[in-house]
């Protein structure tokens, strides 16, 4: 573990990590339930006319957008997880970890099942549908946050205060539970579907919406580096260096809870993308500098929910795996690994 | 100039904290100092005297209940988090997450009050921390993990980043705390130097009184009843301030050695002659813990008394009125001694 953070490994790292970014979105474009061959996906993608007018809708109304919604709820969950971990000073913490997205999920389901299932996030959804959908989920997470926050003031221990998320996490779904007892059959089918997460739920019309939400808090948590650098020293030294500790954790509790609701809404609640991804992110590059490390997550999140929903989409006409069952085979070795090299780890010390 | 050198005081300062319901908990009531510059100022007390709280109080951690902090004049409760940032810096016991930064990075840190949004540093600011990592003696560290570094070498790049941070007024809570004796003595003599070198006013708590005696230009003695007692260290030594600090008679103060003894009680009486003072002083501390009280100067009791005369280390001859028995080693005396218990 000697590796010292030098800017032209950092630069050989980010070249390498966007060459694998281009070829996974190429062939999360290419492979699919239809085989369409490489050179059609990029005559569509050039703007020129398919053999079959069938594989242009496919691509760009179908693939393209799930790519797209892929890549940015990587990046939106990753940077989510790292800055609860950096808040909480716990490498442990991340949003499903700490029921944040089980908090946004109690949000859609308020919404979804109340509403019997008419305002499902299917193709035919109006845009007042899913604005309230996200208001739920946004609502929701932000419930379950502020709560974690204010056992945080009370709870010192980092391990009690992850137990403590655990256990509000399944308040939280049984309260899912007994709401899908009280739904419609509609409501609880078209909620069961979009609890196992899939990225292919965001169409077109949607992505914009989507892409804006996340951006937003993409661009906030950029702006939050130089905060975000001194909490690493813990909150009174970060006071001590001139950081306003209660608008920092304020908005620190927002653009996590925006990141988390927006993709839980939109592709469903995604496990361990927030809690291992900063990791792997962090061992890559050799720092907790967040100037390097905050890039250096959105890419690797990008990178490894691509990476998943390609895996998903590789059965071909068989039909797609749920991501959910994916992302735990990726991202629960990372934390196994992690634990049990703490010792050689340097951040963990 | 005489005044020029106080950066921080206080007139019948109030500290503790708020409890719930709107209930104080007062620790101090009455407490006046002045923290002067180019100093070097110990802050002791017992565990619970309130140490903690008054650093707390003096770095605008928390609020003073009653009376003001005055910071160059300023009313320390006025001044914004940015000026109190870059006038008084503070070194905790906190645990941090900063094992995955360099020693540099770390340092960097403490230039945040001076730097702009995004805290890029310019070239005075790499000059700075250059120049911070060069004053604590850590210049072939800086490209290290701060996880790498053993305790003491991890408290010099606190205290790096302190003085990166360029205040006037630097807060250490127990700097030396966990530490063993060389770092103990290295961490206190650099701030020392630091102290007289960069014109700072330094304030540490600590627990290490036998170098906060030898280092301190001035101690501050916090007692739980009586307040705080602030003066040159010889002056409140040898008026026997430092006596009374720890208020439990188990606990006595040597003023000659400038340290804590517990309490003597014996059941018997000897008399003790040493060629010189180390020897009598190391003879009596073997008596003492073995239930010997020593008289030293003879009186009219004393030829009663066994007698103990000690001409070098390995030359102790004890007389009683049995006879005159010579031992070559304190083990050899002491076996003889719990005999005759």
């Amino acid at each position: 573990m000697n590796r010292h953070p030098s800017p032209q490994r950092e630069k050989r790292l980010i070249i390498s990590l966007l060459l694998l970014l281009l070829a996974l979105c190429a062939a999360n474009l290419w492979f699919g339930s239809v085989q369409i061959p490489g050179s059609a996906v990029w005559d569509i993608l050039c703007g020129r006319k398919p053999e079959k007018e069938v594989w242009k809708f496919i691509v760009l109304d179908s693939r393209l957008p799930q790519m797209v919604a892929a890549l940015l709820s990587g990046a939106a969950l990753a940077v989510a997880g790292l800055l609860l971990q950096t808040a909480f000073n716990n490498p442990l913490a991340g949003p499903s970890i700490l029921g944040i997205d089980t908090g946004a999920s109690l949000g859609v389901a308020l919404v979804m099942l109340f509403c019997g299932g008419s305002l499902g996030l299917t193709e035919s959804t109006t845009l007042s549908g899913f604005t309230a959908i996200i208001a739920g989920a946004f609502i929701g997470s932000i419930i379950v946050l502020g709560t974690i926050l204010f056992f945080s003031t009370i709870v010192k221990n980092n391990i009690m205060l992850l137990i403590v998320g655990i256990m509000v996490g399944y308040i939280t779904s049984s309260v899912i539970s007994l709401l899908n007892y009280f739904a419609t059959a509609e409501g609880v089918h078209s909620y069961t579907i979009w609890g196992m997460g899939n990225f292919s739920g965001v169409t077109g019309d949607q992505l914009p919406y989507f892409a804006l939400s996340v951006s937003a808090g993409l661009l906030i948590a950029i702006l939050l580096i130089k905060p975000l650098n001194a909490l690493l020293l813990g909150d009174r030294y970060a006071a001590n260096l001139g950081v306003n500790i209660r608008l920092t954790r304020n908005l620190l509790l927002i653009v996590t809870g925006l990141l988390t609701a927006s993709t839980t809404a939109f592709c469903g609640p995604i496990s361990f993308i927030g809690l291992a991804v900063p990791h792997i992110a962090r061992l890559l590059l050799g720092s907790s500098n967040h100037n390097t490390l905050l890039p250096m997550t959105m890419l690797c999140g990008a990178v490894t929910t691509l990476l998943c929903n390609l895996i998903c989409i590789l059965p071909g006409e068989s039909g797609i795996l749920p991501i959910n069952a994916i992302t735990p085979i990726l991202g629960a070795p990372v934390i196994i690994y992690v634990i049990i090299n703490q010792r050689k780890i340097q951040y963990f010390n | 100039m005489e005044k020029e050198t106080a950066i921080l005081s206080a007139q019948q300062l109030g500290i503790g904290y708020k409890t719930s319901h709107r209930g104080m908990k007062e620790v101090h009531g009455n407490l006046s100092f002045v923290l002067q510059r180019g100093e070097l100022t110990c802050l002791l007390g017992a565990n619970g005297s309130g140490k903690s709280t008054l650093l707390r109080t003096l770095s605008a951690s928390q609020p003073p209940l009653s009376g003001e902090v005055l910071l160059e004049g300023n009313t320390l409760s006025t001044l914004s988090e940015r000026e109190i940032s870059r006038k008084i810096g503070v070194v905790l016991t906190d645990k941090t997450q900063t094992g995955g930064l360099t020693v540099y990075e770390l340092v960097a840190l403490g230039r945040q009050p001076h730097t702009g949004f995004f805290g890029r540093l310019d070239r005075q600011d790499r000059l700075v921390v250059e120049q911070a990592i060069e004053a604590v003696g850590i210049a072939h560290k800086a490209d290290t993990y701060m996880a790498q570094l053993s305790d003491g070498e991890k408290q010099k790049a606190m205290i790096a980043k302190v003085l990166a941070q360029e205040c006037p007024l630097v807060i250490l809570d127990e700097p030396t705390a966990f530490l063993d004796v060389v770092s103990r003595i290295e961490i206190m003599s650099l701030l020392h130097r630091i102290a007289t070198a960069q014109h700072k006013a330094i304030l540490l708590s600590t627990h290490d009184i036998e170098q906060a005696l030898v280092l301190a230009d001035r101690l501050w003695l916090l007692r739980k009843e009586c307040g705080m007692r602030c003066g040159v260290t010889e002056d409140l030594i040898l008026n026997g301030d430092l006596d009374t600090l720890f208020d439990r008679k188990e606990i006595c103060f040597d003023r000659a050695h400038g340290s804590y003894y517990p309490s003597v009680q014996w059941e018997k009486e000897i008399v003790v002659e040493a060629t010189d003072e180390t020897l009598l002083h190391w003879t009596i501390n073997a008596l003492n813990r073995n239930n010997y009280g020593c008289r030293i100067t003879p009186d009219e009791n004393s030829p009663a008394l066994p007698r103990l005369t000690v001409t070098d280390a390995h030359t102790l001859s004890l007389h009683t009125p049995t006879g005159t028995q010579t031992f070559t080693h304190f083990a050899t005396l002491i076996e003889q001694l719990k005999k005759q218990n």
